[in-house]
């Protein structure tokens, strides 16, 4: 609990460096998944429509995860956090996975302001013309706006990320205390543009794949997803990095335990938000709503659909729920890769059936799961490299935060 | 003593030593001296603290309790509950059908499988601890002591249980001693039964009384009678200020309460002129659509003056004379039933006919035309007999079915009949359904043909049908 | 909590990272705190306690008085009226059940997150709650008609030989809220057990001891029993957080699951519930800042307590800012010119009024709290609690009646009315309410000691909270 400076000279310092060249080859070599996802697209039927889908379900999944990473950064600062200050600069290490994803984005956004309606119905102005409902949206939904609205979300995630990232770095140095009250006082105003930018990203890239269709809580449906992905992501991480010897010490077994509470719990609020949604449109009945579920029920996406309920949400309900298995590593790390799969298919849900060539709906295939998961596996690789190579020689704790003593203590309850 | 159990007089018989108590006035003594008991192989002892002390389990070496399971069986249970009820509730028991949803559907269904869960699982969780730590227990010897009355402020105690297999009176006490505590006491029990508070007792007995009063007093109402009005405590919507029916009322300008229904309005259910063959018997709607009613009322009209004429004529039974009055009366009947016979009554059924609709038939005459008309048609029902005998002045004999004037009628004109009367008959159409009014005619047509019938002309196996019939 | 921390800072709630503000001030001592927190049960009441509870006593009498009117006369009384149906009763009622959140939401979230600081508050908070509950079950309650038939919305054998229609969002209702109400008793009274036996073992008169002994259960500080009873409290409070989270998710359904716009909005469930944590603590603030200096328990329920609960009252307040403006883009974003017209009706139609004092009082006012001067000052607080109790009342307001009254029928279209009658019910109902917790703070433990006494700094020992 209570901390005197001069305790923190006892920690060394690790870097992700320590783990030696080979992550950073890994994730180069995935990337060449990449164009190999892309010839698979383009060699087979409706290819291009196949991988322009793909591509952005793997960066929006990644993005959900670096976003995640962003908000739990702020809320910590924002509650004044002790537990969690020794899993703290990982999770800013993973939210800066927005630079690589900024310049990963980029493509879709020039395939819109090149007219390509491939992805987004409204890019293309003969059909907006055409349609009944688009030209009202047209003041909203036109490819200048929104790239310019793509420069401002990326633009805030990257300020918000690498101002608590170098804030944090910087404390690494000098232990200033008043760094942490800055922070503070900044995560209450990042997180309302935070939760503002995530919305309309949500709107903009994923609910205006289907023009017509609306929904105001599906701001709020990413962001849980997100949520999911970004603690499975770090218990991964934190499993991978103590079995490779770093953060042993601090990351103990009682801060894993909290990482799968908080998996488990914003599990459940995914199924929460999800539930919300579902029942809402399913009870009201009204065919301008009920479209984007009938989308998920025809064309073998309501097998997707029912993974989702029984593998996103009940069987981790009943299984994860026991204190024993967020308590041990290996059952940990089960679940965290279990519910990260999970995540994807969500996304996978949320994309690939808005996918459509000559007008009908491509139903789910699997063609169209191995090109999205090579385009994942590509589209990570770039990510992950790029998560690597901004941490860098930076410390993966905070050395020299004002708290850290306190979490090196915490013991659950 | 800070117990709802009142101790006296402490010491009748012998007390028994039932314990030791060692107090302790620090959260940390008290680990360390329970570490020590643990270690000493001690099973029957306990520490108690004023909140729930960390580190106290392990120094103590107590299990993890069980309760989880029995909070997560409980919300099992509850969920079960919830599906298995809303199944059989709705889609079993009581079906019905609401704004075009399933019967049952899943969705629908989530907010009270939740809900049912939570409940279950928190009465486990409340229910489950308190039985676990064997609470309520009012009283406990340790409340005895009042040292221990600090255990719930800022005090610590060990409780040494005088059933544990190492305890002894001198070696324990000298084994607690050597923890240093603050104090060691011994707790005795208590020979004589504890007392409640007069107060008290008085106090219960008569809220008891009390209570029982309610229902003494339904159950007297229930058994006796009374004159005066029921009292309405839930006015259950008794008194209404909405018009009574057959009530005149000054809110309309001819006092009618019961509004005419407008000319020309169309009750729902009621639209009859896309088959008009099958609702009038009428091979089409005269122009005058209200010919038919009137033609009835004269006759009604024409059938209520003969009855009035009646007595005069009665009264000089002897000369076979008519009356003065009589030939007008006789004429506007036979008017009124020229105009009937001139309808165009439909001479077919309007429908295919069946053994069903005869069976049919058979059983609605039998229900509703029978107790006048007799059995067999001829006009000699039971209570046509009763009035008879009761020598009922007013009385019209009803028609035989096998007189020439009702077998000549068409089936439209027999079906118009039971529809709206005819003479003192009232109509039926209320009462019956017009295809079981058609399924009447077509018995009363198999009546009048079994009167007219030559049995020669059956052949064999109907002869016998007819024989085996009772 | 290191022993270190005992020095300096112990009069101060100024928090410096790395030093947590201790949660209780003065020179604690265990002795000490219980000394504090029983001393209200167990001193002689002063004057203005029976003058206030006099006065909340009486507007409870006329609540129950207009009520027994309702009853003879009808729900004529009130003044729904075609088209708008469901006018204050309604409204009230997700009123009441709003703030009925902030108890179990302090207990059991904050309890799940170890926000230690919620000792001080929980248990009025949590009183709060289940009278704020039963304050709530009383207008849908009355507002069936006949209401001595409603045991009809329970599944029980009734006469009809029929039973509820479970795919009724107001039956859920019924169900969601009487459970709320159950598990938030079970948790209070639990939570009190420990310090119910505190009060019965200082007790000296015959009743006291009676009463207090017979629902403190015998309990005895066994460390046997607070291992099971910590457990459970845990389980209590894992199933509480969840059910905290689905009352009002249930209550947005009454309205969300219809088609009328500006009620059949995807956003609602989550949004009702930061309104309802949002009004919650507001009225947790506006009672416990006077409560708090009239009891003389401002060591225990610090001005910490209040700036936290403020930050709170922000976020959640912005969480409501960000649901009005996301329902405001996606109505118009959505092309339908129902949707469309709803909101724009909402903001300059007839209802302008309520919709702008919605507005300024739920995501203007707490924005006051950014600034620390405010946060720190209990009165201003108190005033902008005020705010937000009263912004509240008017979103209910402004969902129920302005899509009531402006349906898809111009036709139909109306203006609601109030009766006298509809605005002393309200009053009324605090009556109850301030009765209510009036007693609790006279004859309850007013703080969970046992639990203040856990976090606190050990004399002497180590080990943290």
């Amino acid at each position: 609990m209570q901390t005197s400076p001069d305790t923190n000279n006892k920690i060394n310092v690790q870097t992700l460096a320590e783990l030696g060249p080979l992550p950073m080859k890994v994730s180069l070599g995935c990337a060449l998944l990449l164009p190999v996802a892309f010839f698979l697209g383009y060699s087979s039927e409706n290819g291009m429509e196949k991988f322009a889908f793909s591509y952005l379900q793997s960066t929006f999944f990644f993005l959900s995860i670096s976003l995640g990473a962003l908000f739990f950064v702020m809320i910590q600062q924002l509650t004044r956090a002790g537990w969690s200050v020794v899993l703290r600069r990982l999770s800013e290490f993973i939210s800066m996975g927005v630079v690589p994803l900024a310049v990963l984005v980029l493509p879709i956004v020039l395939m819109v302001l090149a007219g390509n309606d491939t992805l987004y119905p409204w890019a293309n102005a003969e059909e907006v013309a055409k349609d009944h409902l688009m030209p009202a949206k047209a003041p909203f939904l036109n490819s200048g706006f929104f790239a310019l609205r793509y420069v401002i979300y990326f633009g805030s995630w990257i300020f918000l990320a690498r101002f608590f990232l170098n804030k944090s770095v910087a404390q690494d140095e000098n232990g200033d205390p008043e760094l942490t009250l800055l922070m503070e006082r900044r995560s209450g105003p990042g997180l309302l543009l935070f939760a503002f930018t995530l919305s309309f990203a949500a709107i903009d890239f994923l609910m205006s794949l289907d023009p017509h269709w609306f929904s105001t809580i599906f701001g709020i449906y990413y962001f849980a997803a997100g949520l999911v992905g970004f603690f499975s992501t770090l218990a991964i991480c934190l499993i991978y990095l103590r079995s490779k010897g770093l953060l042993q010490a601090p990351v103990s077994i009682e801060h894993l335990h909290d990482v799968g509470k908080l998996l488990f719990a914003f599990n459940c609020f995914w199924a929460y938000i999800a539930i919300s949604q579902y029942l809402l449109i399913w009870y009201a009945n009204i065919p301008e709503e009920t479209i984007f579920f009938q989308h998920r029920q025809e064309h073998g996406w309501g097998t997707i659909s029912l993974i989702l309920v029984i593998g996103h949400f009940m069987i981790p309900f009943v299984f994860f729920m026991s204190r024993w298995m967020k308590r041990n590593p290996k059952t940990l790390f089960f679940w965290a890769v279990y519910l990260l799969v999970m995540n994807w298919i969500d996304i996978f849900w949320l994309v690939l059936p808005n996918a459509k060539a000559g007008g009908e709906p491509l139903g789910v295939s699997f063609g169209m799961i191995l090109v999205d998961v090579c385009c994942t596996i590509g589209v990570g690789g770039l990510y992950v490299a790029g998560i690597l190579k901004l941490a860098g020689q930076k410390s993966v704790m905070p050395v020299r935060d004002p708290r850290l003593e306190e979490s090196l203590k915490f013991h659950n309850i | 003593m800070a117990t709802t159990i009142e101790q006296s007089e402490k010491t009748k018989a012998e007390p028994e030593l039932i314990g030791l108590l060692a107090e302790f006035d620090d959260p940390q003594a008290l680990i360390d001296a329970s570490m020590k008991v643990r270690d000493a192989g001690y099973r029957n002892w306990d520490t108690h603290t004023p909140f729930p002390l960390h580190g106290i389990d392990e120094a103590m070496g107590i299990k993890f309790t069980i309760l989880p399971w029995i909070v997560a069986a409980c919300g099992l249970t509850g969920g079960t509950i919830a599906v298995g009820m809303q199944y059989w509730m709705n889609a079993v028991d009581y079906p019905f059908m609401i704004s075009g949803k399933p019967l049952f559907s899943l969705p629908a269904c989530i907010p009270i499988i939740f809900e049912l869960s939570v409940l279950l699982a928190a009465f486990g969780a409340f229910f489950g601890m308190l039985g676990l730590n064997q609470l309520p227990k009012l009283y406990n010897p340790l409340f005895k002591s009042d040292a221990f009355r600090r255990v719930t402020n800022d005090r610590f105690f060990i409780s040494m249980d005088a059933s544990d297999a190492k305890f002894s009176e001198i070696d324990s006490g000298e084994f607690l001693n050597s923890l240093n505590p603050i104090s060691v006491e011994e707790c005795w029990s208590d020979v004589s039964s504890p007392k409640l508070p007069r107060n008290l007792v008085l106090g219960l007995s008569l809220v008891g009384v009390i209570m029982l009063l309610p229902p003494a007093l339904v159950a007297y109402k229930r058994s006796t009678t009374t004159n005066t009005p029921r009292i309405h405590i839930i006015p259950d919507m008794d008194f209404q200020p909405s018009l009574k029916a057959q009530n005149t009322t000054n809110l309309f300008p001819d006092g009618r309460e019961i509004r005419p229904s407008i000319k020309g309005a169309i009750p729902r259910g009621q639209f009859k002129d896309d088959n008009i063959p099958f609702y009038y018997g009428l091979k089409e709607l005269p122009e005058d659509r209200d010919v038919v009613g009137i033609a009835l009322q004269d006759e009604k009209k024409a059938d209520a003056k003969k009855a009035d004429a009646k007595k005069p004529v009665e009264a000089k039974a002897a000369d076979a004379k008519p009356a003065a009055g009589k030939p007008a009366v006789v004429d506007a009947a036979a008017e009124a039933a020229k105009k009937l016979d001139k309808l165009p009554w439909v001479t077919e059924f309007p429908m295919p006919v069946t053994e069903k609709m005869m069976a049919r038939g058979k059983e609605r005459f039998r229900i509703y035309c029978s107790v006048c008309h007799g059995l067999s048609g001829d006009g000699d029902g039971l209570v046509s007999l009763r009035a008879m005998e009761l020598l009922q002045g007013t009385w019209v004999k009803p028609a035989s079915y096998h007189t020439d004037n009702v077998r000549k009628q068409p089936v439209g004109r027999l079906f118009n009949t039971i529809s709206n009367g005819v003479r003192k008959m009232p109509g039926y159409s209320a009462q019956i359904p017009p295809e079981d009014r058609w399924a009447i005619v077509l018995y009363l047509r198999a009546l009048q043909k079994s009167r007219y019938t030559d049995a020669n002309t059956l052949k064999d196996d109907e002869k016998s049908k007819l024989r085996d019939t009772k | 909590m290191a022993s270190v921390t005992t020095k300096p800072i112990d009069t101060t709630t100024i928090e410096v990272p790395g030093q947590r503000a201790p949660l209780v001030l003065g020179s604690p001592d265990y002795g000490t705190v219980t000394e504090s927190v029983c001393r209200l049960a167990e001193s002689k009441t002063p004057m203005s306690f029976y003058v206030a509870l006099g006065i909340s006593a009486s507007l409870m009498g006329m609540l129950f008085g207009l009520i027994g009117y309702l009853i003879i006369t009808g729900v004529g009384v009130w003044g729904n009226r075609s088209p708008v149906f469901w006018g204050w009763p309604i409204v009230n009622f997700v009123f009441w059940v709003g703030i009925g959140h902030a108890g179990t939401l302090i207990s059991a979230i904050l309890f799940l997150f170890r926000q230690n600081w919620r000792t001080g508050i929980n248990r009025a908070a949590e009183a709060m709650t289940i009278f704020a509950v039963i304050c709530a079950g009383v207008f849908p309650g009355i507002h069936i008609g006949r209401v001595w038939l409603a045991y009809w919305l329970f599944p029980i054998p009734n006469q009809m030989e029929m039973w509820p229609n479970f795919r009724s969002p107001l039956l859920w209702d019924v169900f969601a809220v009487s459970t709320y109400a159950t598990v938030s008793l079970l948790f209070w009274y639990m939570g009190m057990i420990p310090d119910l036996a505190t009060l019965r073992d200082r007790a000296t008169g015959k009743i006291q001891q009676f009463a207090y002994g017979l629902f403190s259960l015998g309990w005895n500080g066994s460390s046997r029993h607070w291992h099971r009873y910590e457990r459970a409290y845990l389980l209590l409070a894992a199933l509480a957080a969840p059910l905290v989270l689905s009352v009002h998710t249930i209550v947005s359904f009454d309205f969300a699951v219809s088609q009328l716009p500006g009620w059949h909005t995807t956003i609602f469930p989550p949004y009702f519930v930061a309104g309802a944590v949002f009004s919650g603590f507001a009225m947790v603030l506006t009672l416990m800042i006077p409560a708090r200096s009239i009891c003389g328990i401002e060591d225990l329920l610090t001005d910490r307590h209040l700036e936290n609960m403020t930050k709170v009252i922000i976020a959640t307040g912005s969480m409501v800012g960000y649901a009005y403006a996301m329902e405001f883009f996606v109505a118009w974003y959505s092309g339908n010119r129902y949707e469309t017209f709803a909101f724009i009706n909402r903001a300059f139609g007839p209802y302008a009024w309520a919709y702008w004092i919605m507005v300024s009082c739920n995501v203007i006012s707490p924005q006051l709290f950014w600034i620390k001067k405010i946060r720190t000052t209990p009165w201003m607080i108190f005033v902008v609690c005020i705010f937000v109790n009263i912004g509240m009342w008017f979103e209910r307001f402004v969902i129920t009646v302005t899509s009531l009254s402006r349906d898809f029928l111009p036709s139909s279209w109306g203006y609601f009315k109030p009766t006298i009658v509809d605005v002393l019910m309200l009053i009324g109902s605090f009556g109850l309410f301030l009765t209510l917790f009036l007693l609790f703070c006279k004859f309850l433990p007013m703080v969970a000691m046992a639990e203040v006494k856990s976090v606190m700094p050990r004399p002497g020992g180590q080990g943290d909270h």
